[in-house]
C-alpha cells in the first residue's frame, strides 16, 4: 500500500527535478505546487477523484518503468547494481548541497536552530518518544525490508556488524541532509528577516514549496534545485525499489511463482493503484492514508512483532546468542531489554496515545468519509498481512528451513 | 555558530559517520559477508 502513494512523490521529484532549471515555480511557488501542477480539486470527493492529472501521471509512470526494468532483472543483477549507483551518487549529491548550504547567508542561524541544545529537553518523556518514532521510522522497521534484504545476504553473514552499519549510514546521511536543509532555511529567514522556527515547515510543503522558494533567490539555484530534487529520486526510488521487493519475494516463495510472474503482478497492481493519488484528491488521500498506514498499520505491526518475539515465543537470548556466533562483536543484554521492554511499552503507548487523539478529532480536519477510508486502509491491510501468513505455501522450499530447525 | 552547537554537530557527525567507518573497516578486515564486503547470493 505504502508504494502506491510513495511512488507518486518521486514522481512530483521527478518532475520538480526537470522544473528546476527554468524555475517553472515563478514567485508563488504554493499556488504552482497546490493549483498549477497537482490541481488539486477543493474537497477530496470531487467527481472522478478530481479526474487524473497528467502532469502528475507521466513521472509516475517513468517512476514504475525505471522500478520494473529494476526489479525484473533480479537481486544482483537490478537492485544491488541500481544501489551500488543510487548510494553513492545520493552521497555525493548530499555533500554538495551541504556545502552550498553552510556557504549561504544566514546559514548559521539555521544550524544554530538545528543543533544547539535544549538540555531541558532530556527530562521530557515526549522527546524519548518522539526520537523512538522518528528512528524507528528512518530506519524502515516492520517495513519487512530488513528481513527481505539480510535473506539474501550469505548464509554465516555478520549480523550485528551489518545491522550497525544500516543504522549508522541511515542515521549518517539523515544529518547531512539535516545540515544541508537548516542551512538553506537559515538562508531564507535572513533573505526575509524573521526566525528560522518561521521559515520551517515540515512534510510535502517544505521539499515543494518552501525549498524551491529558497532556491528562486540563491546564488546558482537552478543547479542546486536539480541536485536536490534529484536527491529525492535517487532516495526515493532505493527505498521503493525495497519495498516492492519485499512483497515479490514473498509472494514468489510462497506461490511458486517465477520471479518475473511475481514482479510482473506486483508492479502492476501497485501502479495501477498509485493512479488514485495522482488525480486531483490525490493529495488528500496520500495525506489520511499515509498517516493511517505508518500510525496504525506499521506501528501496530511492529509492536505485534516485538509482542511475539519478546513475550509469546521468549526466545530473545537464544536470538542473541546466534547472532553473537555469527558475529564480530558481541551485543549484550541491553539488546534483550530493549525487545522485552522498552520497544512494546513506547509502540504500545504511543498507539493507545494515537487511537485517543483519533477519537477525539479527524485527523487535518478531514470530513468523516475521508477518515473512514484511512481506518479501513489500514485495517484491510492488517487482515491481508494475516490471510497470506496463514495460507499455506505451495512451495515446499519455503518450510525447509523450519523443518530443519525443528529437527535441531 | 555559537560554540555549543558547533560542539553538538561535531559530535554527531563523528559518531555517527566515525561509528560507519569504524564498522566498515571491522567487516572489510574479518571478511565475513558483510553488506560492504560481498555481494547478494539470490
Amino acid at each position: 500500500m505504502i508504494t502506491t502513494y510513495y511512488s507518486v512523490i518521486i514522481g512530483w521529484s521527478l518532475a520538480y527535478t526537470y522544473f528546476a532549471i527554468p524555475q517553472s515555480w515563478g514567485t508563488d511557488t504554493g499556488d504552482f505546487l497546490f493549483n498549477k501542477y497537482l490541481g488539486l480539486s477543493d474537497t477530496w470527493n470531487a467527481s472522478w477523484l478530481g479526474g487524473l492529472q497528467w502532469k502528475v501521471v507521466l513521472p509516475l509512470l517513468i517512476v514504475w518503468a525505471i522500478v520494473y526494468a529494476v526489479l525484473v532483472r533480479g537481486v544482483k543483477e537490478g537492485i544491488e547494481k541500481a544501489n551500488k549507483i543510487f548510494m553513492p551518487a545520493l552521497f555525493i549529491l548530499i555533500i554538495v548541497m551541504a556545502i552550498r548550504g553552510i556557504t549561504l547567508d544566514g546559514a548559521v542561524d539555521g544550524l544554530n536552530a538545528l543543533f544547539t541544545p535544549d538540555w531541558s529537553g532530556i527530562a521530557n518523556a515526549s522527546t524519548w518518544l518522539a526520537a523512538y518514532g522518528q528512528i524507528f521510522f528512518s530506519l524502515s522497521v516492520a517495513f519487512a525490508i530488513m528481513i527481505t534484504y539480510s535473506s539474501y545476504l550469505p548464509e554465516k553473514s555478520d549480523i550485528n556488524n551489518n545491522a550497525f552499519i544500516t543504522a549508522f549510514a541511515n542515521s549518517g546521511f539523515s544529518m547531512l541532509a539535516g545540515i544541508a536543509v537548516f542551512s538553506a532555511l537559515g538562508f531564507m529567514a535572513a533573505q526575509q528577516g524573521v526566525s528560522v522556527d518561521e521559515v520551517a515547515a515540515g512534510g510535502v510543503g517544505l521539499a515543494f514549496a518552501v525549498f524551491p522558494q529558497i532556491l528562486n533567490e540563491m546564488p546558482l539555484g537552478n543547479v542546486i534545485g536539480v541536485l536536490f530534487f534529484l536527491s529525492l529520486v535517487f532516495a526515493g526510488l532505493s527505498s521503493l525499489i525495497s519495498i516492492v521487493e519485499t512483497f515479490i519475494a514473498a509472494t514468489a516463495d510462497k506461490f511458486n511463482l517465477e520471479r518475473k510472474k511475481a514482479v510482473n503482478w506486483s508492479v502492476g497492481v501497485a501502479a495501477v493503484l498509485s493512479l488514485l493519488f495522482a488525480t486531483g484528491s490525490g493529495l488528500y488521500l496520500l495525506d489520511v492514508v499515509d498517516h493511517f498506514i505508518n500510525n496504525f498499520g506499521i506501528a501496530l505491526v511492529g509492536l505485534l512483532e516485538a509482542v511475539i518475539i519478546g513475550w509469546v515465543l521468549n526466545n530473545t537470548s537464544k536470538l542473541r546468542e546466534y547472532n553473537n556466533k555469527l558475529s564480530d562483536f558481541r551485543i549484550g543484554t541491553w539488546w534483550n531489554f530493549f525487545l522485552i521492554v522498552i520497544t512494546p511499552s513506547v509502540l504500545g503507548y504511543m498507539a493507545i496515545k494515537q487511537i485517543s487523539t483519533e477519537v477525539s478529532e479527524n485527523y487535518g480536519g478531514y470530513s468523516d468519509g475521508l477518515i473512514a477510508i484511512g481506518w479501513a486502509v489500514a485495517i484491510l491491510a492488517l487482515v491481508i498481512g494475516f490471510y497470506l501468513q496463514s495460507v499455506k505455501s505451495e512451495n515446499a522450499e519455503f518450510y525447509k528451513l523450519e523443518k530443519e530447525d525443528e529437527a535441531a | 555558530m555559537n560554540g555549543s552547537a558547533i560542539v553538538m554537530m561535531l559530535f554527531g557527525l563523528g559518531v555517527l559517520w566515525g561509528g560507519f567507518a569504524v564498522c566498515v573497516s571491522i567487516a572489510q578486515k574479518r571478511g565475513k559477508g558483510s553488506s560492504s564486503s560481498s555481494s547478494l547470493e539470490a
